[in-house]
């Protein structure tokens, strides 16, 4: 690296000459002392040349003479371990051989689908073990190189080395090194060389994308082959949940494509996703020997129906069957919580089924599959549904047609539930304590009761007493407050009474309590016991780290005798979920059981043709509120939904509140039209997919997936303003397995595109919706097949790329013989301009070097000052001593205050005596002696004596001065002999 | 003169601020301290490691100018009536309970109730173990949860006990064979819900805690009731959980809710309150045990405070 400085104004140089001038007068000035006026000068001289040198456009500039040099070494799949494990080592020998240079850097830069930064740019550079992972599927050297022009050091002339195959899959390479090669980088090249083994790899597997059902359709396979050989070919479908092996032959292989067809037919509607594989001796990339497809069948629709309670209602299925509906029965464990599964059925309906028993990923999905997939849901009531089942402010009850809270009745059939918490003698029992509470006013609803008991300080005590619930918020505060208070309870009675009088004297429907404890604390006493159950008030125990059995039997017989349940509990976790289910209980008071005819209120399609006759009785149902957009068509004695549906996103759902067993619908049962009805519901409910004209086209390109409609009408014009909607899911089910929004745009009339990621290989489900010009939904399923990456295509190098790429980046191929480090890169210095810096310099001295010609610092008062400060702190006292005053700094012109007594003659003018003269002391002395008489003789004479005085004095001072001036020399002289 | 007066008032808020810290430690910090104006004197802070230290002590006796306290830990420890800590053992298995009472039988053997284990502990005074027995179970000969012991002037044992189906008194002879048992759950007279102590005084009335119903019960040795004591008034008692007999004759009972010791004639009158709510000596916190010794000194194990509190009872 050299500097030399540069001028734009070189003529202006010669204002220097001011320099020596300005020295000399500088040196004339005698008002300053030396140190001072050397100064001043110095500065002014240094102030003159900044300015001199910004007027003239300083600049500096840099030359340098250092190379850093950037290997790019392709680690992806394309290229096989030894040929990638030789390109290591060419790096290595390149370093060794040429790095000579002390001040040259090397660096490594590794790349696949990512670029990352191996080794740094450093002197000496020395490859150990590769360390960084990149991924192998993809070859993106274009962001390479990018990341080696961003992370050159600075200052460096820059040189790229790329050691590649050339086979990229990302980006353009040769875009890139055109954007380095005019930032100043070159690039050359070490071609690494791929193939020349035997390979056999699947070209090719297709599938029509749409099949009718029993239609029987061909699966084309191509299989490309370098050399003759023999392999083994499998095809495998995978749908509706299960994955087959449909064939597994043995097949001879030529050189170049072979062909293979399979005819298949499919019954059942669904996505059906095929897989072929391939597996040869001759084969030297195993991952190129697979290869997906997919087809999607439109049948008749399926419907999976969810029966909570398979013991009571075994009445609907067989009717649906009879009636020709394809119906999949399971219980609740058997409902998929994926969307991905859920696709493959066109209506659910959940009989009987609770909230409690479901997670939050089924509630989530059954919402999502009406609004966003147009499934159809049903459901049917019973005593564990609706509200009474835990569905309140779930994001299943989105979808419904009806809410589960109850608005809008006189008398509101609400639940108390009162929750005593002895739960401080089990680990953080008492952080349970709150989460319980919590879990417990989760469920309830506004109206409903809650109170919650505990020994707190004060003995037995309402943590907050039973009350409407409102809004939540207080109760979870007091809770919040208190629940770390909670005691040890000596015995169940005390709260087991108060929360017994609580609730004997309100108003609820159903009333329950609840304990937690160890079961140590003594029982209800008997009178106690059977109060309870006089009032109906049953009581749930949950057992926790109980002694003894004895201490379970305590709840166990509690909750018997009352009627509740009991629970004997392990693991604190399942805490929340047992107090929620429990307080799901009191929700029971939605429920009414009485016998009534159900009206219809409006006459919708459903119950249309049951105008004339009627419905048979019903003998109960779950309350619920209609939602204002949904149709209620028949309605309860009361005015409550019995039977309701609506619209809800693409799909439609219908809420029956009443059951289909012998409990609530006997009289349902055995009605000659019980199957005809149900299956219109369903029919109506069910996902519909009408033919369309659409031509749906996917593809995979450059790592996106994209679909593309063209939209034509039966005439062949193009339908515009479609606003289509898309969502795929991901290969592979489970969470990933939810769907995903596509933005679907119109780019061109009658053409909308839309682009997704795809990372993992499989087969992708895509749905377009759209609304068809004659107003209905339709759903048009299919999907998006991606086969292996396409760096497992290659079979050989690509050369003429590496040429182009060597040529754009003012490089060379390089061997073994070149020299990467070579110094023989075109550099231009690198100029800075400077005169701004002067100018500011010569700024900031300027009033410097007028500070030191003018202001005149007293030094030492300004340490007197600082040491009467210090010296008042006593400790210091004894280390800084008191400050004498000395001789302030004079200038030239005279002292500014009056000499200090030390360096001149001490004038006593006391008793020096003229010659013959009194001395001015005696002068004084007489002169105070006659005042003082005259003052008292006469006081009125005023200003006499002063007068005297003065002139007197006056006198005496004028005739010593003149005395001390001549004798100043002899009393010198007197003095120096009275010291010796 | 300004100067010195500054000086003055300067030093006086020196030496004044570091008594007062001195004094605030030592009252914070120590572990014994007492309180001259109410005669309280009280050792003890939580901790299991040396004497002194209590986690939750909550079983208490007096015996021969000593002091017996049984607390969580496991251990037994032994103190002169300074608090100054002689000896301590450990019973075998603590981690499901402890023993709620410490009697001490004719043989001057130490008998604890081993609650949770549902069984009877013996030892010498110096500690080592003597005898152990009982059984869990419902039946005569077992127990549930034995809380209490006391024995009457023919030298049976009488035991009070919880439990479901073991809400009752349960008597042994010297051979620790059944006797008698009376009581069942209920709050009725003669009804018992959670017995935690047991004491009999020298005309053999049996007077049982019954912690769950908040009173004292007043019975004869055959299990006739005969009465109530601490259930009604103002002051009644908020579970008590132990309770002890003074010299004259009188009941200490002690309040866990209340936090506080409460004294009764034998018929039940509330004579007078000793201690209440807080921390200093003299002040409790869900205290679990009262002793009285024999020459008038009333020792309270307090529980929450881990500290065992000492004062001479007023004639």
């Amino acid at each position: 690296m050299s500097y030399w400085p540069r001028f734009v104004f070189p003529w202006m140089l010669l204002l220097l000459l001011l320099i020596p001038w300005s020295v000399w007068i500088g040196a004339r000035i005698r008002s300053l002392g030396t140190f001072r006026k050397w100064t001043a000068i110095t500065l002014r001289c240094v102030i003159l040349a900044c300015l001199v040198g910004a007027l003239a456009g300083a600049e500096l500039a840099k030359i340098n003479d250092r190379l850093a040099v950037y290997f790019i070494l392709d680690r992806s799949n394309s290229i096989s371990e030894e040929r990638a494990q030789a390109a290591e080592e060419l790096i290595r020998q390149y370093c060794e051989t040429y790095q000579t240079n002390k001040d040259d850097k090397a660096g490594v830069i590794v790349v696949g689908e990512q670029a990352s930064i191996e080794i740094a740019p450093m002197q000496k550079m020395k490859l150990e073990k590769i360390l960084s992972y990149v991924n192998g599927e993809q070859t993106d050297l274009a962001q390479a190189i990018r990341l080696a022009v961003a992370a050159f050091p600075q200052g460096y002339m820059r040189r790229i080395v790329l050691l590649t195959d050339g086979n990229e899959t990302r980006g353009s390479v040769l875009e890139e090194t055109k954007l380095a090669q005019a930032a100043g980088v070159t690039v050359d090249v070490v071609p690494i060389q791929i193939g020349g083994t035997r390979e056999t790899r699947i070209k090719e597997i297709s599938t029509p994308n749409q099949v009718a059902a029993d239609e029987p359709f061909h699966i084309r396979v191509v299989a490309n082959a370098t050399d003759d050989c023999q392999g083994i070919l499998r095809v495998y479908q995978k749908g509706r949940g299960e994955r087959r092996l449909l064939r597994s032959d043995e097949v001879n292989l030529q050189a170049g494509d072979n062909s293979f067809l399979l005819t298949q037919e499919l019954t059942k509607s669904g996505f059906y996703e095929y897989e072929v594989a391939l597996e040869t001796e001759a084969d030297t990339i195993p991952e190129n020997n697979s290869g997906r497809s997919f087809s999607v069948v439109q049948g008749e629709p399926v419907v999976l129906y969810v029966e909570g309670d398979p013991d009571n209602s075994a009445a609907l299925g067989p009717a649906l069957q009879a009636e020709g509906v394809d119906i999949e029965r399971v219980g609740v464990e058997g409902l998929p919580a994926s969307m991905a599964e859920l696709q493959n059925y066109d209506a659910v309906i959940l009989s009987n089924v609770s909230a409690t028993e479901l997670s939050y990923d089924h509630l989530q999905s059954l919402e999502l599959m009406v609004r966003d997939l147009g499934i159809g849901l049903i459901m049917i009531g019973g005593d564990d549904t609706f509200g009474a089942g835990g569905y309140l402010n779930t994001p299943i009850e989105k979808a419904l047609p009806v809410d589960m809270e109850v608005k809008d009745r006189k008398i509101l059939p609400k639940g108390a539930l009162v929750a005593i918490l002895h739960t401080c003698e089990f680990q953080n029992g008492n952080a349970w304590a709150l989460q319980i509470g919590l879990a417990s006013l989760q469920v309830l609803s506004y109206q409903d009761m809650m109170g919650a008991l505990g020994y707190l300080s004060g003995g037995d005590s309402w943590i907050y007493q039973l009350q409407t619930v409102g809004d939540k918020s207080r109760m979870t505060a007091l809770l919040k407050k208190s629940a770390q208070m909670i005691g040890d309870m000596p015995s169940v009675n005390g709260t087991l009474q108060m929360a017994y009088t609580a609730l004997a004297n309100c108003d609820a429907a159903v009333k329950r309590i609840i304990i937690i404890s160890d079961g140590d604390p003594g029982g209800p006493n008997p009178t106690l016991l059977s109060d309870l159950i006089k009032a109906k008030i049953s009581v749930s125990t949950v057992c926790i780290s109980p002694h003894s059995p004895n201490d379970q039997l305590m709840l166990s017989n509690l909750a018997k005798n009352t009627g509740g349940k009991y629970y004997y509990v392990t693991n604190p976790r399942t805490l929340p979920q047992i107090f929620s289910k429990e307080a799901s209980v009191v929700k029971r008071g939605m429920m009414i059981e009485k016998e009534f005819t159900p009206a219809i209120k409006h006459a919708s399609e459903l119950v249309s043709s049951y105008l004339d006759e009627g419905f048979p009785n019903l003998h109960g149902y779950v309350i619920t509120s209609p939602k204002d957009s949904a149709t209620i068509a028949l309605v309860s004695h009361e005015g409550d939904p019995v039977l309701a549906h609506w619209r809800y996103g693409l799909g439609k759902s219908i809420a029956f509140t009443p059951d289909v067993t012998t409990r609530w619908a006997p009289n349902w049962l055995p009605w000659e039209h019980f199957r005809q009805f149900w299956a219109q519901a369903v029919r109506w409910v069910v996902r519909q997919a009408p033919a369309s004209n659409m031509r749906i086209e996917t593809r995979v390109a450059e790592g996106q997936g994209r679909v593309r409609i063209d939209a034509v009408d039966e005439e062949g014009k193009f339908v515009n303003f479609l606003r289509p909607q898309a969502a795929y899911t991901v290969p592979g089910g489970g969470s990933e397995g939810n769907s995903n929004n596509v933005e679907l745009v119109q780019t061109a009339p009658g053409i909308y595109e839309g682009a997704f990621p795809v990372e993992k290989s499989g087969a992708y489900m895509v749905n377009i919706s759209y609304t068809d010009p004659e107003g209905r939904d339709v759903i048009v399923p299919t999907g998006l097949a991606l086969g292996y990456s396409r760096e497992y295509e290659y079979s050989s190098s690509n050369y003429p790329l590496l040429e182009k790429v060597a040529a754009a980046g003012v490089g060379r191929i390089l061997t073994l013989n070149d020299n990467p480090f070579a110094h023989n890169l075109t550099v231009a210095p690198s100029i800075s301009p400077i005169w701004h810096i002067l100018a500011i310099l010569a700024a900031c001295l300027f009033p410097i070097e007028i500070f030191i010609r003018r202001v005149v610092l007293d030094m030492s008062g300004l340490w007197i000052a600082v040491a009467g400060l210090l010296r008042k702190l006593r400790p210091l006292r004894q280390w800084i001593a008191e400050p004498q005053r000395r001789a302030p700094v004079t200038g030239r012109y005279g002292s500014a205050s009056p000499p200090p007594p030390e360096s001149s003659v001490t004038h006593d003018y006391t008793d020096v005596a003229a010659e013959g003269e009194p001395s001015f002391g005696a002068v004084i002395r007489e002169t105070r002696a006659e005042t003082t008489q005259k003052a008292e003789a006469a006081t009125s004479a005023d200003g006499q004596g002063h007068s005297d005085l003065t002139s007197k004095l006056l006198a005496v001072k004028k005739r010593t001065d003149k005395q001390l001036r001549r004798g100043k020399d002899s009393s010198d002289e007197d003095k120096s002999s009275k010291n010796q | 003169m300004e100067d010195d007066l500054r000086r003055m008032n300067r030093r006086y808020f020196f030496f004044g601020s570091m008594a007062l810290s001195a004094l605030g430690a030592g009252a914070v910090g120590c572990g014994s301290a007492s309180d001259a104006s109410t005669g309280w004197f009280a050792w003890g802070e939580r901790g299991t490691g040396g004497g002194g230290t209590f986690r939750a002590p909550r079983a208490i006796a007096a015996f021969n100018e000593e002091v017996y306290v049984a607390d969580r830990s496991g251990r037994v420890q032994v103190f002169d009536y300074d608090g100054v800590h002689q000896r301590t053992w450990m019973i075998p298995r603590y981690d499901k309970g402890t023993p709620t009472d410490i009697g001490f039988d004719a043989q001057g053997r130490v008998i604890l109730p081993d609650t949770h284990y549902s069984r009877v502990l013996a030892y010498t005074t110096e500690g080592d173990p003597v005898d152990q027995w009982g059984e869990y179970g419902t039946g005569v000969n077992q127990f549930i949860y034995p809380t209490g012991v006391a024995w009457d002037s023919q030298g049976l044992q009488y035991y009070s006990e919880y439990g479901v189906d073991a809400e009752r008194i349960h008597v042994f002879d010297a051979r620790n064979q059944f006797v008698r048992q009376w009581g069942e759950l209920g709050n009725g007279p003669g009804q018992l819900n959670r017995a935690m102590a047991i004491l009999i005084d020298a005309d053999d009335t049996v007077f049982v805690v019954d912690t769950g119903n908040s009173r004292i019960q007043r019975f004869d040795t055959q299990g006739r009731w005969l009465g109530f004591i601490g259930d009604q008034g103002p002051d009644r008692l908020r579970y008590p959980y132990d309770a002890a007999l003074g010299p004259d004759g009188t009941l200490f009972v002690c309040d866990y809710g209340g936090h506080t010791i409460r004294q009764y004639s034998k018929t039940g009158e509330h004579l007078r309150d000793y201690g209440q709510p807080g921390r200093g000596p003299g002040r409790f916190n869900c205290p679990r045990g009262v002793t009285v010794s024999a020459d008038g000194w009333l020792f309270v194990a307090d529980t929450e405070n881990n500290r065992i509190h000492r004062r001479m009872l007023d004639a």
